[in-house]
């Protein structure tokens, strides 16, 4: 499990530049991996999960220009690097599964040629040390090795997914970025992938960040979630923390617009309104028009993200129970009464 | 009107101009030189009248001197443009639109057609263009229609070309399907499904087109192939050259014809930055950031830049 921090991301934002003025589509994002861990990145659409994984890599297409921050990479700050340091570390150490990973094979080339191009170009192997090491991977991902002379049309959805991401395997990455693997793949192929990436994890031991709108799936698959909206991080914890006791109201949003089998009464409902448009955010919080439990203050102020044991959040009136020593404001001695109320559901009491 | 107006405002082709500056200095010079030469003709009199004693160096009284027929240069200058323009943009109109017609037909009828077509296509590639121009100009009554005949025989094969495969690629797409599922003919669907989709590459294709038009046109004249009574680019040229105007040291003869051929192939080619812009909208956000960057030639490609690299970054 999680040792060192691995990857630091400090006050990172993007904007996108246009002719008259720039769009911030991702507002200083503050978020720490761990080595080993597999941190699941959710929101809604549109929300910057994407940008946030090709900023990581310094690979966001113009007009996007990345405005502030830091992105610490086992110590070094990889946005100091020059284009040949940064290329090292590119796929070498952090390896990154677009979204459109199948729009992201050559269609007129080999399997074979495509797999073995990160290799002729970070590494000096010998055409037997390529050949095996396709052999392996493709074992890996559970695919027959006469695929190797295929072309990427001859194969369907799931192997050429599997295909793309043996390629981002190919040099053991410590990092591996991937950007809604699974979302174009049946839930059967979806749960055999990801399964195998978790076994992989667990021999190799590489840190994985997992975007996803898929929250039940990011819960399951991994350690700690961060859940996004409209460029921010929102709340941030382990996945056991965050499925029991979400407390952005956002977060229990996503949470209750899932059916859960485990659950016979809970509510089925969504997040009301729509996505928040990045080029006319409200002021304050950016939530706050769509959220259950505003007022006058979300509308003004936009919360910090605070990180309290371990579980970060961005909000003015959490939700679900707190622990008396992590409420700030028990210690001036009046607990609100919906907290009160949901202590008393946690003992037991059917509201 | 002003409705009309607006609407142009917010199109793609506008929003292209506004963005390219390059493209509205090409576009001004090419309406300078096509209307200028029109209007200066009708005001400076007849280019074909001796006015002089031969080979007058430039002076007020003839602002590009006088040619080895004592002729005023700055008059056939004018008459040469509006006449060499004019036919050439009519000519690689009608050389594109030859060409898109029969490569869209193939594209999308597909088949016998398409085979037929496309050897058709192919023959016309492998035939040297220019030396078949010569060929036929040679046999033809000389005259501008015969040049715009030539020419357009000569040169419509590569637009086909392009817009076969673009015909191939857009009948595959799913809307088109879609149309054809609906019962809509052939013709229509060829028309209004498939050609306004081309339009960008109809313009980027013409405007190649008429770059092909003039050198030729030119060319043609300038051997003797065209119609020698005629004021064109490519007689004065010709004419120049006959009464040796190098040998003799009179730059002034032939320098403004040609200042004028590459003026206008240069106008074409700016415009044409704003055709692409329009042809492919995501180019839109590599000029935006090129302007914004300190030292644009520097950039690595596939690198996001950072705040300092950028004027007035948001921060």
């Amino acid at each position: 499990m999680p040792e060192a921090n691995q990857l630091e991301i400090r006050n990172l934002s993007v904007a996108f530049a246009d002719t008259d003025r720039d769009v911030v589509c991702l507002d200083a994002i503050d978020l720490t991996l761990h080595s080993g861990e597999i941190l699941g990145l959710v929101g809604e659409s549109g929300c910057g999960k994407s940008t946030l994984c090709r900023a990581i890599l310094r690979s966001l297409r113009a007009p996007a220009y990345i405005a502030s921050g830091r992105m610490m990479w086992k110590g070094q700050d990889l946005f100091e690097l020059d284009e040949a340091a940064l290329n090292r570390v590119r796929w070498r150490e952090i390896a990154l599964v677009v979204q459109s990973s199948l729009d992201a094979l050559n269609p007129v080339m080999r399997i074979e040629r495509q797999l073995v191009d990160a290799m002729r170009v970070h590494m000096r192997w010998t055409r037997a040390q390529e050949l095996a090491r396709c052999h392996e991977l493709l074992e890996w991902v559970g695919l027959p090795r006469r695929i190797l002379q295929s072309f990427p049309f001859e194969m369907s959805g799931g192997m050429r997914q599997r295909v793309v991401i043996a390629m981002a395997l190919a040099l053991e990455p410590q990092l591996l970025i991937m950007d809604e693997p699974t979302t174009a793949l049946d839930v059967v192929t979806q749960a055999e992938i990801l399964g195998r990436i978790r076994e992989l994890q667990k021999e190799q031991n590489f840190s994985v960040i997992l975007v996803t709108h898929d929250l039940p799936l990011a819960l399951d698959f991994c350690h700690s979630i961060a859940v996004m909206y409209a460029g921010r991080i929102v709340e941030k914890a382990a996945s056991r923390v965050l499925v029991h006791n979400p407390r952005h109201p956002y977060t229990e949003g996503l949470l209750q617009a899932f059916p859960r089998a485990d659950e016979r009464h809970a509510p089925h409902r969504g997040v009301p309104g729509d996505p928040a448009c990045l080029t006319s955010l409200p002021g304050g919080c950016p939530f706050h028009p769509r959220c259950t439990s505003a007022t006058g203050l979300c509308a003004k102020i936009t919360p910090d993200l605070i990180v309290c044991d371990e579980h970060a959040l961005a909000c003015h009136h959490p939700r679900g129970v707190v622990p008396p020593h992590q409420d700030m404001r028990a210690s001036k001695g009046a607990i609100p009464i919906r907290d009160r109320v949901q202590h008393r559901a946690l003992q037991g009491v059917r509201l | 009107m002003n409705h009309v107006w607006k609407s142009f405002q917010q199109s793609t082709l506008a929003r292209a101009f506004k963005d390219h500056s390059e493209s509205r200095i090409g576009l001004v010079i090419l309406g300078l030189l096509f209307f200028g030469s029109w209007i200066l003709l009708a005001l400076v009199g007849d280019p074909t009248e001796y006015t002089a004693e031969p080979l007058l160096p430039p002076s007020w009284l003839h602002f590009f001197g006088t040619n080895g027929q004592g002729q005023d240069v700055w008059r056939q200058t004018i008459a040469g443009t509006a006449s060499s323009l004019t036919l050439a943009l009519v000519t690689g109109i009608a050389m594109t639109s030859l060409g898109a017609f029969i490569g869209l037909t193939a594209g999308y009828a597909g088949g016998l057609v398409d085979r037929l077509l496309s050897f058709l296509i192919n023959i016309i590639l492998v035939i040297p263009g220019l030396p078949l121009a010569f060929v036929l100009a040679a046999f033809l009554p000389s005259g501008p229609w015969t040049l715009l005949l030539v020419l357009t025989i000569t040169g419509w094969a590569w637009t086909a070309r392009v817009f076969r495969g673009l015909a191939l690629s857009m009948r595959n797409k799913d809307f088109i399907l879609a149309a054809e599922m609906l019962g809509e003919s052939r013709l229509r669907i060829l028309v209004w499904e498939i050609l306004p989709n081309l339009l960008a590459s109809f313009a980027s294709s013409a405007i190649g087109s008429v770059i092909y038009a003039i050198g030729a046109q030119v060319g043609l004249e300038f051997l003797g192939l065209g119609d020698m009574n005629r004021i064109s680019w490519g007689t004065n040229l010709y004419w120049a050259s006959n009464d040796a105007a190098l040998l003799t040291g009179s730059w002034w003869i032939f320098v403004p014809t040609g200042l004028g051929i590459a003026l206008s192939c240069s106008a074409l080619t700016l415009v044409s930055y704003a055709v692409d812009a329009v042809n492919n909208p995501s180019l839109r956000a590599e000029t935006i950031m090129r302007c914004r960057l300190r030292e644009p030639l520097q950039r690595a490609i596939g690198i996001t830049p950072l705040a300092k690299e950028l004027r007035h970054a948001r921060s």
